[in-house]
């Protein structure tokens, strides 16, 4: 857009067409006072303190010229009345005077008004401190009022809008950014006005209510203290609080937080801007969901089996039992008789630490990131190979973007994806939503393309089959193979057979095709419901992406939407049966989680190791499995049905407790900083590791047993001894075999050294990725945005190169063959990802009460078909097994599928699938 | 629900807009008067038929004065008390309504029968005191006249419990010569009031309150000294 000059107080700065007087101010470097409006969203001017003096050159009528003075300057006409600067885009020559004093009069009166019936609690108000209208007073108000105190109305409060937010009407100026925030932003239109006048106040009427999954951040932009957030009205004052700079690891986006301690305790939780992650936002989730790191059951000693019950003991014993056990196993029945299961929800260090423990130290490669559930579906590799290139900010797409958003719902599955998917859509870019049934995203879309139940391969392939109609195959500039097969493949059928059988027309594949072929950029998100149809339709995805030109691309590329906080860099670091580090291939296939069980029962593996995950509580062949092996280690933060069958359970620091880095699911790495000591005795899972790890290689260099493969010592420790608890005494590295890490600055400096993909992702690099953005607690930054979150001082990460783009890698495009599935049952079962789920993590969290209790949702007509009513038992029954669960009727569900609440606690899923899909048949039970 | 009940209304209604949320307040009217006030069911049932946000229709009820979310009576009584109407009467005709009812302001009779309201300017100033009956206008309403009002409003109580409280179908009354409301046609034409001039008193009056009933001689009107 062309820039326009203006004069702000004397000022004279080109900014943007289209900039507000208060934006272009800012940029003068002039303060202008708001309380409603907020650079995110669509400026109403209802609170009327951005008044400013405006005037524009005066224009001959007839000439339409500006009209000169003596000295040859355009005359400038003031308009008669003052102006809201929010509302007032700048226009050529105009000029703005701030400080007037009929300016400084209109500030005055208006505060004057919102604080008439303002009760004055700030000595116990939530927002004091960081209180915009404390501290607009401060600087613009009148010192005296001329209301009588006795005249203030009063009203009942506090009014719980949800069960997390409450509002108190007298604080309440009623600016409406809570209400715009959820209706333009969030698209959950929940909050709203009721009554007028005196008793104009926000009400939110959905069912429960306020049922918004980004409701904390009402409480951020709420410039007074109306709005305060359930779990932390009246716990702490905020000057007393420090913050810290956290990752959240509930899901893959990687939103930056800063955990709000007091002392060691924490108090809240609050988003850090990244405007290339979560921008200002977080989801309730990230906001209320880490109560776990303070919670009374979280384990603080280590405990070992003896006499059948897990009593405590130290560290040196437990890490020694370990160490000795799995010595034994190692020499009895070789290191494939070993596995380990590590979350992805663990650092970067930890995984790291962990599969190099297995490869290089137990010499076993059965590792896995997953607890060999039926509804696990294959590990998603295309997300690394054909992932967003490098300097991808999906904060500066807008127009010429494409988002292909395939069989996910991002609201569940990682829910600060809708804002940013929702501002890309704002800024121009096309939205097309593609999936089997409707999902929140879809009244975001541009474009809805809904495929029939189990089509998405043919709707995938039609959409490719139109794109090369489109666009031939002259894009593909990747190093790639397969191409042939491919065509062939997408030839034998015609476009209208295809569209035939996926249930979308010719002309709408055609047209999304179109819009995928023009766009300037391609991001393609896919989620649980794409990669439950198996991995055939992520490759087509891939192959969608490399015809299209787009492939190894800056701003271009897939993002899977994976269950764990830090999945990409789980798959990064190796932890999976079938590749090192890197996503280099192993040549033999390992044991991974699917086979471990049996493995187990079979006697081939004697030792599990489990970090973070639980396995036991879902699974009843693990329980079985892990009750028969000979020796079980687990890691956690909790006592869970895992550890209950443990040997040795180890406890480890959570999230807040420790450094680290997790990598994200456009494989952005960032740093996550240590919020407080470890909880008791507990330690972060790469120094247990390292424990362990350390007393192996140190018995078996005593014995002379089998030798350790002695890697180079890594050297680059840039960051060592910056911080972080450290008890391992310092032993020289031969003897160590490379297992001494004092920080977890260490470790990541030989991931970069060591692990393709991370070279230069080392602690000083992260920390040297600046402070982003322009927002957050600086100085003279409180007119707009005191207490909406905190200045990032931990830099914005560092997106890595996809694989494609670094060489390292080509792209298979032939079309992988798909298992024919003889069974005939008539429905079509698919876990469903929910945010609020069993997750432990939500445990002492106010989301538990947010957690369904479960159900199997059916459509009406199928539903209707079986007289089945909402509430009604049906026993679902598959080739494996069978399951009974309350029926909830859904209306916009397609017909023949059937969604089960993933990952709910005792739900039993795993008792009926067969895989990521499972046909099962419905039956009524009639009690 | 309204959907089984008033189907084709709704159809008709719908019919009439672009967009469906156009069709809030007729919707919102409809429920009001099948339901007799809009609880809270009522309002997300509308929300529903629209494809709102519940919260949005809400506000609509917040905001219009016209939808009643608690409940009233069979008559809605909506006395003017704006400015031209307190000079020729009305706080005369709230005080007789109070005390023959027995209820003050924004209470209803325990028979259901009649809800008290002021309102602001009816837009019928010529005819002052004016009030409402669910919308049905009645002019020339002195204190004197509520008994007969109030007696003609019970006999029509099963046609306002027909009609609704909402008054879409609204009438306008008058008092004829026999002193009983009369309904005049909404088409008629407009005829301006003729006034009969009063000649002053003969001298000025005592300072005493004004006895009911000494102004009975129906059809003439007390003229404001405006």
């Amino acid at each position: 857009m062309p820039d326009v000059t203006v004069t702000i107080d004397g000022v004279t700065i080109q900014v943007p067409s289209g900039t507000n007087v208060v934006d272009a101010a800012r940029m003068a470097g002039v303060a202008v006072p708001v309380f409603c409006y907020h650079p995110r969203m669509q400026p109403v001017g209802m609170c009327r303190m951005c008044l400013v003096q405006i005037g524009t050159p005066r224009l001959d009528p007839a000439t339409r010229q500006p009209v000169l003075d003596d000295a040859g300057r355009p005359v400038i006409q003031m308009m008669p009345k003052l102006q809201t600067g929010c509302t007032t885009p700048v226009s050529e020559g105009m000029v703005v005077n701030t400080v007037a004093d009929e300016v400084k009069f209109a500030q005055r009166g208006v505060l004057e008004f919102l604080l008439t019936s303002h009760p004055l609690d700030c000595p116990v108000c939530d927002k004091g401190g960081e209180c915009p209208l404390q501290n607009l007073t401060m600087q613009w108000g009148p010192g005296m009022s001329r209301f009588d105190y006795n005249d203030k109305v009063h009203f009942e409060k506090p009014v719980p809008l949800g069960d997390l937010i409450y509002l108190d009407r007298e604080r309440c100026i009623l600016c409406s950014r809570c209400v715009r925030f959820q209706d333009e932003l969030a698209d959950d239109p929940v909050l709203g006005f009721d009554n007028r006048g005196r008793n104009w106040m926000i009400i939110s009427k959905s069912d429960p209510p306020f049922d918004s999954k980004f409701s904390g951040n009402t409480t951020d932009i709420c410039p007074v203290g109306a709005l305060t957030s359930s779990d932390f009205r009246f716990r702490a004052r905020v000057w007393e609080l420090d913050s810290r700079p956290v990752v959240c690891t509930l899901c893959p986006v990687g939103c930056n937080l800063s955990l709000d301690m007091r002392y060691n305790q924490l108090m809240r939780v609050m988003p850090r801007e990244n405007g290339a992650v979560n921008d200002i936002w977080i989801c309730d989730k990230g906001r209320y969901g880490h109560r776990f790191v303070d919670h009374e059951s979280r384990l603080t000693t280590p405990m070992l089996r003896r006499d059948g019950q897990l009593v405590p003991a130290s560290w040196d014993e437990a890490l020694a039992l370990v160490a000795e056990k799995l010595a034994a196993v190692r020499q009895a029945h070789g290191g494939s008789a070993i596995a380990g299961l590590a979350a992805p929800r663990l650092s970067n260090e930890d995984l790291y630490a962990f599969q190099k423990l297995f490869r290089e130290v137990l010499e076993s490669n059965n590792l896995d990131q997953r607890i060999g559930a039926p509804g696990e579906p294959a590990l998603d590799d295309l997300g690394a190979l054909l992932g967003p290139g490098t300097g991808s900010d999906l904060a500066q797409l807008g127009a010429g973007t494409t988002v292909l958003v395939l069989g996910a719902d991002p609201e569940e599955e990682a829910p600060l994806y809708v804002l940013r998917l929702r501002a890309m859509a704002r800024r121009g870019a096309r939205l097309l939503v593609a999936n089997l049934r409707p999902t929140k995203l879809d009244r975001s879309a541009s474009t809805r393309l809904r495929y029939r139940a189990g089509a998405e391969l043919a709707f995938l392939r039609g959409l490719l089959r139109a794109l090369s109609d489109e666009v031939g195959t002259d894009r593909l500039t990747v190093k790639s193979s397969g191409l042939d097969q491919l065509r062939r493949a997408l030839f034998a059928t015609s476009l209208d057979d295809t569209a035939a059988a996926c249930g979308v027309s010719a002309a709408d594949l055609k047209a999304a095709a179109a819009t995928i072929a023009s766009a300037e950029h391609l991001l393609i998100f896919y989620g649980a419901e794409a990669r439950s149809a198996g991995p055939a339709v992520v490759e087509t995805l891939g192959a969608l992406l490399a015809l299209a030109g787009k492939a190894g691309q800056s701003n271009s590329g897939l993002i899977a939407l994976l269950p764990g906080g830090n999945s990409r860099g789980a798959l990064d670091m190796g932890v999976r049966p079938d590749a090192r580090p890197g996503y280099a291939p192993l040549a033999q296939p390992t044991i991974g989680a699917r086979d471990l069980w049996n493995a187990v029962q079979g006697g081939r593996v004697r030792a599990v190791w489990v970090a973070g995950l639980d396995p036991a509580a879902s699974l009843p062949a693990a329980r079985a499995a892990l009750d028969a092996a000979e020796f079980v280690v687990v890691q956690d933060l909790f006592l869970t049905e895992t550890a209950r069958l443990a040997d040795v359970v180890l406890p480890a620091a959570s999230v807040a407790e420790r450094d680290g880095t997790y990598t994200n699911a456009e494989r952005r790495v960032q740093r996550s900083r240590q919020a407080r000591p470890p909880i008791g005795e507990s330690r972060p899972d790469w120094q247990i590791v390292q424990g362990v790890a350390q007393r192996l290689v140190q018995a078996w260099v005593a014995t002379g047993a089998p030798a350790v493969p002695a890697k180079g010592p890594k050297d680059g420790k840039g960051a060592r001894g910056a911080r972080g608890g450290v008890e391992v005494g310092a032993v020289a590295v031969a003897e160590n075999g490379g297992w001494d890490y004092l920080t977890a600055a260490d470790v990541a400096a030989e991931i970069a050294e060591r692990v393709p993909g991370y070279a230069g992702v080392t602690y000083p690099a992260l920390a040297a990725t600046g402070k982003p953005g322009s927002w957050g607690r600086q100085v003279n930054e409180a007119i707009y945005y005191d207490g909406t979150n905190y200045e990032n001082t931990e830099g914005v990460g560092i997106k890595l190169p996809s694989l494609i783009e670094s060489g390292r890698a080509s792209l298979n495009l032939a079309p992988l063959p798909v298992p024919a599935t003889a069974d005939d049952r008539p429905l079509l079962l698919i876990a469903q990802p929910l945010a609020y789920d069993g997750d432990p993590l939500l445990r002492g969290s106010r989301l538990e009460a947010h957690v369904p209790e479960p159900y199997v949702a059916l459509s009406r007509a199928d539903a209707e078909r079986q007289n089945i009513r909402p509430g009604d038992i049906v026993r679902l029954a598959s080739s494996a097994g069978e399951l009974a669960l309350p029926a909830r009727v859904v209306d916009d569900l397609p017909q023949g599928v059937a969604l089960v609440p993933a990952n709910l606690a005792g739900v039993g899923l795993a008792t009926v699938q067969t895989g990521p899909r499972t046909r099962v048949s419905l039956v009524k039970v009639v009690v | 629900m309204l959907l089984d009940t008033h189907a084709s209304e709704i159809e008709t209604i719908l019919g009439r807009y672009a967009s469906r949320r156009s069709a809030v307040l007729p919707l919102l009217y409809l429920a009001q008067d099948t339901y007799g006030h809009l609880n809270d069911a009522a309002i997300r049932e509308v929300a529903a038929i629209l494809d709102l946000p519940a919260t949005d229709v809400f506000e609509v009820v917040g905001f219009y004065t016209l939808f009643y979310n608690r409940p009233v009576g069979t008559w809605v009584l909506q006395v003017c008390d704006d400015v031209p109407c307190c000079y020729l009467g009305a706080e005369e005709l709230v005080a007789a309504l109070k005390q023959s009812l027995g209820i003050q302001e924004e209470q209803t009779t325990p028979d259901g029968m009649f809800t008290l309201q002021r309102v602001k300017c009816l837009a019928a100033c010529d005819r002052a005191p004016v009030l409402q009956a669910n919308l049905d206008y009645v002019y020339d309403v002195t204190a004197e006249r509520v008994e007969a009002l109030l007696t003609h409003l019970r006999e029509r109580a099963a046609e306002a419990r027909k009609r609704g409280v909402s008054g879409r179908f609204a009438e306008d009354y008058a008092f004829g010569a026999d002193g009983r409301p009369l309904r005049l046609e909404r088409e008629a034409p407009y005829t301006p009031r003729v006034f009969t001039p009063v000649p002053p008193p003969p001298e000025p009056a005592p300072m005493a309150p004004p006895e009911a009933g000494t102004e009975a001689e129906s059809g003439e009107r007390r003229v404001s000294p405006l």
